[in-house]
């Protein structure tokens, strides 16, 4: 077997649970020794994915294969793929030790490889000192790594992980997400990682696969998500995105003018599949607008407004610009380097961007 | 101390003289010196527990009492637990009808169930009445209970735990085995001794099932009508008051006391 | 499983279908038995000055005697278990654990003996009378006390309150206790707001617990035989007399089917006509 082929491949995996259809189409790989995360709001189907993955859960169609080999009819404790639970899944009458050694009695190996192994597990995710401390005795966090690492022990060729991190507050899921990534580097396991959190996502991820509505909307790395969403939905979803509406003319090169009516016209790279003719949007990030006090020197197609609400983070201040012809407001966000991005409240401004700063997607 | 002593605490400890008084009252003469359950009490003696011991016919009793409230908690914990397993842990069809059905035998009147069991038994198959027949009986009457207490210690639990020992390579048998037996064990021993307390001290249908020998409850009965046998009467009954309260407050204290909450964050 | 529990039934069903005929079991299917208890009469048996058209009155006499000793019962229960329950959602704070052990100890231990401790209170020569007597209030045992209907209700009431106490005492634990704030800040007085939040919401646990006490208790054997005396006799000792000494197995399970039907009939009226449907879905 090839080791450059996929470690995981779906083929137009469907679910249904009764009438009801929880997964559309799925259709997308994932590499060796990837972190990939499956990114989308609950109920978007991303744990039913991870659980067709661990075979808790069967496709109602299509086909899955996890490095090479058919999953069809493979149950869960036959699979080379080993889950965090959201929960974490503590057996609460084991102690850390036994916890983590639950998998190693089903494999082949002798008692004292089991043992050594737990050991290693135990130093990897830094619970030394704990091995035989009670379930109910830990902690949310250190329940976590239990969980981590009673997964990694068996040595699966998938580590699949459902929202691990959620139950932790901001502080330690901060420090968790470094080490989790640290962690996936030294052991060299393809992860699979469900999350709600945009911003863990983007973090953590080799490669994002956003959903919404059971279908995959976009597969990409968080640069590519980021900077140029395929479309209306997945610009919404991830970050904040002030969207322009208007109708798309195509000027070939990878390059779109957006007729935006009253705002007016105008140039900037489109993403693929923007057809000539349809209505799309210019697409601009709160930090890649510039905010001036209005008569200055604006720039070209620059947008005159008013602030209509600041909010100062001291890092950053974040302005809401009300902008005549535009029903929503401007999301700008300024570094707060010194006076100079300072804006009272109806104070009248214009907004502005690099062309290079906005993208033209569709709906 | 209550912090606030009021008409509900007076109502409550007069609840608990209520419900304590008339039972209490057996002890209190079985140790007096009369042959009568009456005041004023004479003065103190354990001649009624002493006699006891030369009494057969009773200690006979007494020990099939305990054989087959042995046999009845094991069979219907055996039975209680593959029914309590299949509704907290898949979401059957028509899982709460089987459910409903299943507690009938707490709102039919026990004597209806020692009739018909009495019919199917004698009539229907033609089995002579034993201790066998009681037994079964039991178990009919002691399978509800056992379930619930199974199954309210089967629900506390994370389903993911199952699906968890799933992923690290367990087979459903060894799930069973390793992680759900482990953690259900106490409320499979609470079972055990619901049932053994429910045969244990249930009349109406053995008195309806059993044949020739007879189990404690039944020997009870038939003593209760004679007079001069009540202080004998008096004493035995003090003793299986004791007896299921000791083995009501254990079963209370283990099933509580059990492997703590499986939900994170629950320390 | 289930089968162990249709079974019987299905069989008792089939034997009142059946008619005894000397010591011999007739094995035609037929109504009579049915008959028997519904055939009418033109000369009313009078009891308590209702008249009973009936040939064969005494099964619709005990039943309607049971049923009605059954719900004064019941009824006794729910009214000495209510505040009991509220006592232990509301009042009791720690050790909460020991007091429920401390309610449903008695439940467990022998139905039997605690009857039987009735008998002991109320006899002849019981507690109560030679408690009496020996401080001098009376001079000759009271006989009212044991051996009638009365002492049947409230030996029930006794044996029952514990078992009635669990399913109110639940759905009172299970009330938010911020519902009862808002209640509250609401402007209700505590009365007001017991009467409009908290007795509706502890509705069903207390309708099951009159189920609960009420469907077993009218078909009870144990307790009419020793403390009720001729006169406190109930539908169960005629079950009981017609399967074990009359040797009619199959009028006596004629009797037990009908038993269950009423029971049932009584216990759907009663859920409709409190719109038990209605409260059950008020519950989140």
């Amino acid at each position: 077997m090839s080791s450059d082929r996929p470690i995981i491949e779906l083929s137009d995996i469907e679910k249904r649970f009764g009438s009801l259809t929880v997964l559309h189409d799925i259709n997308f790989d994932i590499g060796r020794g990837e972190f990939f995360s499956l990114l989308g709001a609950s109920g978007c189907g991303k744990t039913t994915l991870l659980r067709i993955l661990a075979g808790i859960e069967q496709p109602s169609e299509g086909k899955l294969l996890i490095d090479g080999q058919p999953m069809a009819g493979v149950p869960a404790n036959r699979r080379p793929t080993n889950m965090v639970f959201q929960s974490y899944a503590i057996f609460p009458h084991l102690n850390v030790e036994e916890n983590i050694g639950y998998g190693l009695r089903n494999c082949p190996i002798p008692k004292e490889e089991a043992r050594a192994r737990v050991a290693e597990a135990i130093a990897l995710v830094k619970l030394d000192g704990l091995a035989t401390r009670n379930a109910h005795q830990l902690s949310g966090g250190q329940r976590q790594r239990v969980a981590l690492a009673r997964a990694l022990v068996c040595r699966p060729k998938v580590l699949l992980l459902d929202e691990p991190l959620s139950a932790l507050d901001k502080k330690l899921r901060e420090e968790m997400q470094l080490e989790l990534r640290a962690l996936q580097r030294t052991v060299g396991i393809t992860f699979v990682f469900v999350t709600h959190d945009q911003e863990e996502a983007l973090t953590l991820s080799d490669r994002i696969a956003i959903m919404a509505g059971g279908r995959v909307l976009q597969i990409d790395s968080p640069r590519g998500l980021y900077e140029r969403p395929a479309n209306r939905r997945v610009a919404e979803f991830v970050g904040t995105m002030n969207l322009l509406p208007g109708k798309v003319k195509n000027l070939g090169g990878g390059r779109a003018r957006l007729d935006a009516g009253a705002l007016g016209a105008f140039e900037a790279p489109a993403v693929s599949g923007v057809a000539d003719g349809s209505a799309g949007f210019l697409a601009l990030r709160p930090e890649k607008l510039v905010l001036a006090a209005a008569g200055g020197k604006a720039k070209p197609g620059a947008l005159t407004g008013r602030v209509a609400e600041a909010a100062y983070l001291g890092d950053r201040i974040h302005y809401q610009v009300s902008v005549d012809a535009l029903g929503t407001p401007l999301a700008v966000s300024v570094n707060n380097v010194d006076g100079s991005t300072d804006f009272a409240l109806g104070a009248p401004v214009t907004v502005g961007w690099a062309e290079a700063g906005g993208v033209i997607l569709g709906d | 101390m209550p912090k606030k002593f009021d008409m509900l605490w007076l109502y409550a400890i007069i609840f608990i003289m209520f419900l304590y008084g008339p039972v209490l009252l057996m002890p209190v003469f079985a140790l007096n010196d009369g042959t009568f359950a009456t005041f004023p009490l004479k003065g103190f003696t354990v001649k009624n527990f002493a006699s006891m011991a030369a009494n057969t016919s009773m200690i006979l009793a007494f020990q099939t009492s305990v054989k087959i409230a042995v046999s009845v908690a094991v069979l219907s914990t055996v039975l209680a637990m593959p029914a309590a397993l299949a509704l907290t842990r898949y979401r059957l069809p028509g899982g709460g009808p089987i459910q409903s059905f299943m507690m009938l035998p707490l709102v039919i009147p026990s004597i209806v169930i020692g009739v018909a069991l009495l019919v199917i038994i004698l009539k229907i198959f033609g089995i002579q009445l034993s201790l066998w027949t009681v037994a079964a009986g039991h178990v009919l009457i002691c399978i509800p209970f056992c379930m619930s207490v199974l199954m309210s210690r089967l629900e506390g639990f994370d389903p993911s735990l199952e699906e968890a020992s799933s992923d690290l390579g367990c087979s459903a048998w060894q799930t069973f085995w390793r992680l759900t037996f482990p953690l259900a064990l106490p409320g499979v021993i609470s079972s055990l001794l619901m049932g053994f307390i429910i045969s244990f001290d249930e009349f109406v249908i053995a008195f309806f099932l059993t044949g020739t020998e007879n189990t404690l409850p039944v020997y009870l009965f038939s003593q209760l009508r004679f007079p001069n046998k009540l202080p004998g009467v008096l004493a035995l009954g003090s003793l299986i008051l004791v007896g299921s309260a000791v083995l009501v407050i254990a079963a209370e204290i283990i099933r509580k006391r059990g492997a703590p909450s499986s939900n994170p964050g629950d320390y | 499983m289930i089968l162990m529990l249709a079974l019987p039934v299905a069989a008792l069903v089939l034997l009142s279908f059946w008619t005894q005929n000397g010591f011999e079991l007739d094995r035609t299917l037929t109504v009579e038995n049915y008959a028997q208890l519904v055939r009418l009469s033109d000369e009313p048996t009078i009891w308590f000055g209702i008249p009973f058209y009936f040939a064969y009155p005494v099964p619709a006499i005990l039943m309607l005697k049971s049923l009605v000793m059954s719900l004064t019962a019941t009824i006794a229960v729910i009214a000495l278990a209510y505040p009991m329950a509220y006592f232990l959602a509301f009042r009791i704070t720690r050790n909460k654990a020991m007091w429920i052990i401390l309610i449903t100890i008695p439940f467990w231990t022998s139905y039997l003996l605690r009857v039987f401790a009735w008998k002991v209170v109320l006899g002849f020569n019981g507690a109560i009378n030679s408690g009496l007597k020996a401080i001098g209030i009376i001079d000759q045992p009271l006989e009212f006390l044991l051996y009638n209907p009365g002492a049947v209700v409230v030996t029930l009431a006794h044996s029952w309150v514990a078992f009635a106490i669990l399913p109110i005492y639940v759905s009172l634990e299970k009330i938010d206790r911020s519902l009862l704030e808002a209640a509250s800040d609401l402007g209700d007085s505590k009365l007001r707001r017991f009467l409009r939040v908290t007795l509706p919401l502890s509705a069903p646990g207390t309708v099951a617990a009159a189920l609960l006490v009420f469907i077993p208790t009218v078909g009870d054997y144990v307790t009419p035989t020793l403390v009720g005396g001729p006169g406190g006799t109930m539908i169960g000792n005629l079950v009981q007399e017609l399967f074990l000494k009359q040797n009619n197995a199959p009028l006596g399970a004629a009797v037990a089917i009908m038993m269950m039907l009423i029971i049932a009939v009584v216990v759907a009226i009663f859920l409709w006509a409190i719109g038990y449907r209605r409260i059950r879905a008020r519950r989140m």
